[in-house]
């Protein structure tokens, strides 16, 4: 069998050297360019409100994100086709530094926030994660709110697949761009071309977006909170316009609504494309789809029974609150609506729990993904199994099909540098000072995408009071876990250095 | 287009990479997952796991809206079966299979190829048999491709060290009144340069030549190279593409001799090949060659099932004496060394299944399509069409993209090669060699509009 051709054209030493290079610093010059351009939509929201401070806030950003990135863009111009994994990768966790970067840079800025806080505060968005520095969230100007929430929703479908939906010029490579940024076990096309994959999820994004908007306004919200609330909704971010987050604005209806669109960004979008392109059974018969929904389903249910029975609520507040926080917490959102920390001890477990299994797999959620944890245990299961039969050819079943060995190395390797990171991290947290509740769950949260946790992080607190080097951690956890993890801590494996 | 691919092996990869290139949406259906992993790694592809001949499989893959379903698994049986699918499922989509076995081309009456609801049959043996063939009738060339009924040929030749043209322009071979003769392109140290003034010929080069058919044979003498009809081949390798050359040559007249391991294939081979005679014994054995006149042949074609024997086997007869040697060989990254290390001729299976396929999404008037040495060159023979871009202008004033070169017309049976004052009109059939790549931009040429 003959081999398959090498990718690599024959080039001169230079173009070798430079090639990479070259082609990295002119994606990286073009998301920068494109972060400049996103930032135009919150300078029009601030001059909309005539804050003339935040207008110039704003102005400034763009101007040094168009003079970092513009140079690049048009220099170091070249044939993207070229783009191999590894560089791939290097532009995704990059990328996606840079872009945090330039929008820390309004709330600096406009003098809102401290450059720790504002990195803290821009990074939780972008990655969708919704933890907060800032206790008064009502006195902020609205463009710097606008702004705020609208990093939830570009990073939560995320702006490389933008970037790949819009420009037509990278051809094989925006596969290892696509494979670096979106989450899930294998790459989930739902037409042949990543770019048209890549644009039917924006277009599906985008749906669900308008739709959760028109159904905010008709429960009363303004157009600017329902806009706001709905970036950090269909983002599975968690930041809020009000200081009591969802439950600010007194409305059965506002949560239900809110519980049933986090839910539904919490779904795999290939699944929203098959319902959408008229196949629905393939939603009901999706092994994931149904697990997370027996999850968020039996947590509740557990969650509204000792809440209604071991505190003073009423069967209507458990319900409403219950459901509402399992959702939030089981979706990786963190709206909050209800404190759990003065929920019964089994309770607060069960969210805590939340803080790790995420959303499925190709949806905006974060932290492991169910079919990861779906898959773990039913493996751990498998091994009681064979020490009964030691000779079975039993392989795990995934809606009927076996689950390749490959498929489950790579999900224990996975869950494994999960658990690993999240130990070091809650080390490294409680370095700083903190008590074993919050270091463990605030690491817990970064890396899921949540954004409340518990101990003196929990939903009627914030993170302003924890310290520079534990926000700088923190932010780290963030990316890590919402780049899957490889992404991010690749760049720092000798490795992918290596030649 | 949406073009359904079938079978994850060396031909579905390149088929699928060569429509992605060209910018159809293309799902490649296949067992292999690995395989398949490894496509998406490099290809922007679908793909869809599964056996290529059950419905819900090809159904899965989007057969049902595609415009081009490619068959090339391994199996003949299922690409049937899967053109079949495609047939019950939409009538406008146009299906290729590649089938080994010639008892299903329509050899014996019983069944062809639309009784198989088959639009394109890919046969790489037969197309490798035609290649080798129209070698073996142009002493001296190492790439040939026809158009036009065999009226127009192009054709590589390999410039020996004591040729008389070395240290002269490339281009002089054109400029003879009487000759139909141009040079289309030089190929040095694995590129291909277009022809110029100050381009020299040097020993080593391989020319890229387009000529009418009668006038091959004067250019190949002017090169110095000397045109010794080819009377005896031996074959080594009793494979289905032995035998399709085997067959051809016989038919032509050429006494062929066919070297072939597996006692119980001989058997078949007599039944099959009347004139051939048929040997038992290792095609790659030097007493053997010896003994059958290898030293003698005028060419030895080396067809065995892996590649490197195929390599190894013809610089072994070339050694014994025999006068040009080819080797089948289809990892394209073997073609440059295995002719620096005196091979005469590479002929690749592979790529000669790919051309006809390429010609399933060339839209207006094409006639074939025709790639030369790991598809460098892409040779499209179309009709020129009425109101199409390319008519009615001299050529000079068209603005070729530089790259691609018209390299032939035939108009009323009279082969032209054309200069820059030619002028393209109705009807005629045209020869266009261009860089792959170019391909699209020159379509936009060519089509009526």
């Amino acid at each position: 069998m003959p081999a398959l051709p090498s990718r690599r054209e024959t080039a001169g030493a230079t173009a070798v050297l430079l090639g990479p290079v070259r082609r990295i610093g002119f994606l990286l010059s073009s998301l920068v360019l494109g972060a400049a351009g996103t930032l135009a939509i919150p300078l029009a929201v601030a001059a909309y409100y005539g804050e003339s401070a935040v207008v110039e806030a704003f102005t400034s950003a763009i101007l040094i994100a168009v003079a970092v990135g513009a140079p690049g863009v048009f220099l170091l111009r070249t044939d993207l086709r070229g783009l191999t994994r590894r560089e791939g990768f290097a532009v995704v966790a990059l990328g996606w530094a840079l872009v945090c970067f330039v929008g820390t840079l309004p709330f600096a800025f406009a003098g809102v926030l401290g450059p720790v806080d504002a990195w803290f505060e821009c990074v939780s968005g972008f990655t969708g994660t919704g933890s907060s520095v800032i206790a008064d969230i009502e006195s902020l100007p609205k463009g710097i709110l606008f702004w705020r929430s609208f990093t939830h929703w570009l990073g939560g479908m995320g702006f490389v697949v933008l970037y790949i939906a819009l420009f037509p010029l990278l051809g094989v490579g925006a596969m290892q761009l696509y494979r670096a940024e979106v989450p899930g076990l294998e790459v989930d096309r739902l037409r042949p071309r990543i770019r048209s994959t890549a644009r039917v999820l924006w277009l599906i994004y985008l749906g669900l977006s308008a739709v959760l908007t028109v159904l905010l306004l008709l429960g009363g919200m303004s157009l600017f909170d329902a806009v706001c609330q709905m970036f950090a909704a269909i983002g599975t971010g968690g930041f809020s316009t009000k200081n009591d987050s969802i439950a600010g604005f007194h409305s059965a209806y506002i949560e239900w609504v809110m519980v049933v669109f986090m839910w539904l960004a919490a779904t795999n979008f290939s699944l929203h494309w098959a319902v959408l392109t008229g196949r629905p059974g393939r939603l009901l018969k999706n092994p994931e789809w149904r697990f997370h929904g027996a999850v968020l389903a039996g947590f509740s249910l557990v969650v509204v029974l000792l809440v209604w029975g071991k505190t003073d609520a009423s069967l209507g507040e458990a319900v409403r609150g219950g459901v509402f926080e399992v959702v939030s917490m089981g979706t990786t959102t963190g709206f909050a609506t209800a404190d759990y920390e003065l929920w019964p001890p089994l309770a607060q477990y069960l969210i805590f729990l939340l803080l790790f299994m995420g959303g499925s797999a190709g949806s905006t959620a974060g932290a492991m993904k169910v079919i990861r944890v779906q898959l773990f245990a039913k493996q751990a299961l498998r091994g009681l199994f064979r020490t009964v039969h030691p000779q079975a050819v039993a392989p795990p079943r995934l809606g009927g099909r076996p689950v390749t060995a490959e498929m489950l190395r790579s999900v224990f390797s996975f869950i494994s540098l999960y658990l690993l990171t999240w130990l070091v991290g809650t080390a490294l947290m409680s370095l700083t000072g903190m008590d074993f509740p919050t270091s463990s769950s605030s690491v817990a949260t970064a890396m899921g995408g949540v954004g409340p946790g518990l101990g003196d992080i929990g939903p009627t607190e914030n993170f302003a009071w924890v310290s520079p080097a534990g926000k700088g951690i923190l932010t780290f956890c963030m990316f890590a876990g919402r780049l899957e993890l490889y992404t991010v801590l690749l760049l720092f494996a000798p490795a992918f250095w290596r030649r | 287009m949406k073009i359904v691919v079938t079978g994850s092996g060396v031909l579905g990869f390149y088929v699928a990479r060569k429509f992605s290139e060209e910018g159809h949406d293309v799902v490649v259906v296949g067992e292999d997952e690995d395989a398949l992993r490894r496509m998406q790694d490099v290809l922007d592809v679908g793909a869809v796991v599964g056996k290529s001949s059950t419905p819900s499989v090809l159904l899965d893959a989007g057969l049902a809206t595609a415009d081009v379903l490619v068959a090339v698994a391994g199996s003949d049986e299922a690409n049937i079966v899967a053109c079949l699918i495609a047939e019950t499922l939409s009538t406008r989509i146009v299906r290729a299979a590649r089938l080994h076995d010639p008892a299903y081309l329509g050899a014996t009456g019983i069944i062809d190829k639309s009784s198989l609801s088959i639009d394109l049959l890919i046969s790489p043996e037969e197309e490798v048999a035609r290649t080798v063939v129209a070698l073996a009738g142009t002493p001296g060339a190492s790439d040939i491709l026809e158009f036009a009924d065999g009226r127009v040929k192009a054709v590589g030749v390999e410039v020996d060290a004591g040729s008389p043209m070395i240290g002269k322009p490339v281009t002089g071979l054109s400029r003879r009144p009487n000759e139909k003769v141009i040079v289309a392109g030089v190929y040095r140290g694995e590129v291909v340069s277009a022809p110029s003034d100050d381009l020299l010929v040097e020993a080593g080069d391989t020319l890229f030549l387009v000529a009418a058919h009668d006038s091959v044979r004067r250019a190949m003498t002017r090169l110095g190279k000397r045109w010794a009809r080819t009377r005896r081949v031996i074959i080594s390798g009793g494979g289905w593409e032995g035998v399709a050359i085997a067959r051809r040559l016989s038919a032509a007249g050429v006494r062929t001799k066919i070297v072939e391991r597996d006692a119980a294939r001989c058997e078949e081979l007599t039944k099959t090949l009347g004139d051939t005679l048929v040997l038992h014994g290792d095609g790659m054995d030097q007493a053997l060659l010896e003994d059958e006149g290898v030293a003698r042949a005028d060419m030895f074609v080396a067809a065995l099932g892996d590649e490197t024997d195929n390599v190894f086997t013809a610089l072994l007869a070339k050694r014994l004496g025999a006068r040009r040697v080819v080797a089948l060989v289809d990892t394209p990254a073997y073609v440059p060394f295995a002719s620096a290390i005196g091979v005469d001729i590479v002929v690749s299976p592979l790529l000669s299944a790919l051309s006809p396929i390429l010609q399933l999404t060339r839209r207006g008037g094409v006639l074939a399509v025709r790639t030369l040495r790991e598809e460098l060159v892409e040779g499209i023979e179309f009709v020129a069409a009425t109101g199409a871009g390319i008519v009615g202008l001299p050529l000079a004033l068209l603005h070729m993209p530089h790259g691609s070169l018209i390299g032939a017309i035939v108009r009323d049976d009279e082969v032209i090669i054309p200069d820059s004052a030619t002028v393209i009109q109705e009807g005629d059939r045209v020869v266009l060699f261009a860089r792959p790549a170019l391909v699209p931009r020159l379509q936009r040429l060519l089509a009526a509009d």
